[in-house]
């Protein structure tokens, strides 16, 4: 009786998983509103608004790479139930959100692309447009929440859908926004303030994934790292790239936490300038709050180059 | 979390390991009797690159999916068709065979790579070498390459790959339409583990099935119990499951291997 016997081991491999299986917490379980972020700034963000009135659930980490994704069973039922998704769009997460949204059969829930909702900057021209330039993002840089007052632009976009979708609590979420305008902007001020000193400061940057911070710091990114967007750089052009920043002073090589570090070790080997990872976004948890990204972003920043 | 709708999204995707295994045995059995175990990773590694090429080519034109996967189907056959041509000839000898694949492997791995580093727009088509779309596969999909499988299948049965040509179109037709949703890792196993495990069985094709199943099941159950991805859990079930198999067998002392 070959199969039986055979069947014994994987059949008490299965009971023993069996056990287990209850034991998971349950994300979207309960009546409330359900959010979905593709990113954990949006779920930061949206957190501010609706406080304990709903569900929040990121589609991707603090450290991992915004444009790609693994699947896991609990992301598609996590969008088959959202009501609503919040995500930046500009072709962020074209590689694995419209998969993500088909496969849930999701019809029923709204979508925010926050990149609707702000000045996006670094719209390429015609002739840029095509794949030949590398991941040229066609509508303009997507990395839009490291400048916060987007947040607050994004933000008054969630108001007004979830007026819209949770008209119940309306007043709730109307209150929240007016608090959370108020003290984020005397928070972003405060920071401003303690980054005076990172004005006109240059830095070079491996991605395009700091602009909006730069455009908020009044800093400027005069070169990247990457040749093309979303490609490794060449030994080749690094060296081109070495000569071109001669006349510059540089203060700081930075890249964001997903990103390689190879270049930037190269870059800095040679020219004896500090390379480092500033935090680009933060990980979702009911304790933190949005602000706290941006302080850790200036921390650093201070840190490495004064 | 195992819940009905967690169960319901991963249906399709044990659905189709099913499908799959039941072309995949015989192939597989076919393979390891030539003892050419790097044809699949080889073929496999080939569409991808094929995939990736098209998708340069393509980037400017709105090309459907359906003549997409044809092209790729068919520059693939004819690609694989190469191997056959190899091992027709008589002045290779048959025990060159496997490092000969073994390099054609390696060379495809690396032109995607080069492909890659010069242009992004087949990025998307590398980062699912691995793991494949599996989860993500949909009803239609599954209903879809499910009929062609079928019509592979009965070639199979009626021709039992006496025709090695046949097989080597078959082989590669299997592999090309199954790559982008289970990925380079989930392929080789379903057809190397049940072929290897029983290969000297009785009903080898009747076991395998059964031991596929099995490795699919218990693998997806887990995959929605941890939250991973399915088609990567699969493999470690597929080899958890094989360790088992032997093990049971030297306890019960029951077969030599």
């Amino acid at each position: 009786m070959l199969n039986l016997k055979s069947l014994i081991s994987p059949a008490l491999f299965v009971l023993v998983v069996l056990i287990n299986a209850f034991s998971n917490n349950v994300a979207f379980a309960n009546n409330k509103l359900n959010i979905f972020a593709c990113e954990p700034e949006w779920a930061l963000l949206a957190n501010e608004l609706v406080k304990d009135k709903a569900n929040i659930i990121s589609a991707t980490y603090a450290n991992q790479n915004p444009h790609f994704i693994q699947a896991k069973p609990s992301l598609i039922s996590a969008v088959n139930k959202a009501d609503l998704l919040i995500c930046t769009g500009a072709d962020l997460e074209v590689g694995w959100l419209p998969l993500l949204i088909t496969k849930s059969g999701n019809i029923n829930a709204t979508i925010i692309y926050t990149a609707q909702h702000v000045d996006l900057i670094d719209k390429p021209t015609e002739e840029e447009l095509d794949r030949s330039h590398g991941d040229v993002h066609s509508m303009g840089n997507p990395h839009l929440h490291l400048n916060p007052y987007n947040m607050i632009k994004v933000a008054k976009a969630i108001l007004n859908i979830l007026k819209r979708i949770d008209p119940e609590n309306k007043d709730f979420y109307l209150q929240n926004y007016d608090d959370f305008v108020k003290i984020f902007t005397s928070q972003i001020k405060n920071l401003e303030d303690k980054a005076k000193n990172l004005q006109n400061k240059n830095f070079i940057s491996h991605h395009k994934d700091f602009d909006y911070l730069a455009q908020w710091l009044n800093f400027k990114i005069p070169y990247y790292l990457e040749e093309k967007p979303g490609i490794t750089p060449s030994a080749s052009y690094l060296n081109k790239l070495l000569k071109n920043i001669a006349p510059t002073k540089i203060d700081g090589i930075i890249r964001s936490p997903y990103s390689p570090s190879q270049a930037s070790l190269f870059f800095a080997s040679k020219t004896n300038i500090k390379e480092f990872v500033v935090p680009y976004t933060k990980d979702f948890d009911s304790k933190n709050n949005l602000i706290q990204l941006y302080t850790d972003i200036i921390d650093t920043l201070i840190k490495n180059v004064g | 979390m195992l819940n009905l709708d967690n169960i319901l999204i991963v249906l399709p995707a044990i659905l189709f390991g099913i499908v799959l295994s039941l072309i995949a045995i015989p192939l597989g059995r076919e393979v390891v009797k030539k003892g050419v175990i790097f044809l699949d990773i080889a073929i496999a590694q080939i569409s991808v690159l094929i995939n990736m090429f098209y998708l340069n080519i393509f980037a400017h034109s709105a090309i459907d999916k359906y003549s997409m996967q044809a092209l790729v189907l068919f520059s693939t056959i004819a690609i694989s068709l190469i191997f056959y041509f190899i091992e027709k000839k008589s002045y290779v000898d048959k025990k060159y065979l496997e490092p000969i694949i073994g390099i054609a492997y390696i060379f495809s791995a690396t032109l995607a790579t080069l492909l890659l580093s010069f242009n992004h727009s087949s990025g998307d088509a590398i980062e699912n070498i691995f793991s494949g779309k599996l989860l993500f596969l949909t009803y239609q999909e599954l209903f879809e390459i499910s009929l062609i499988y079928l019509v592979l299948f009965a070639l199979i049965y009626y021709n039992k790959l006496q025709n090695n040509l046949l097989f080597y179109i078959i082989f590669a037709t299997t592999i090309s339409l199954a790559m982008p949703i289970v990925g380079i890792y989930f392929m080789f196993v379903i057809l190397i583990i049940p072929a290897l495990l029983f290969i000297n069985s009785t009903k080898p094709y009747f076991y395998g099935v059964i031991f596929s199943v099995i490795a699919i099941f218990i693998g997806t159950l887990y995959s929605l119990i941890k939250d991973f991805p399915s088609g990567l859990i699969i493999v470690v079930s597929y080899i958890f499951c094989s360790i088992v198999y032997l093990s049971i067998y030297k306890i019960l002392n029951l077969k030599q291997y």
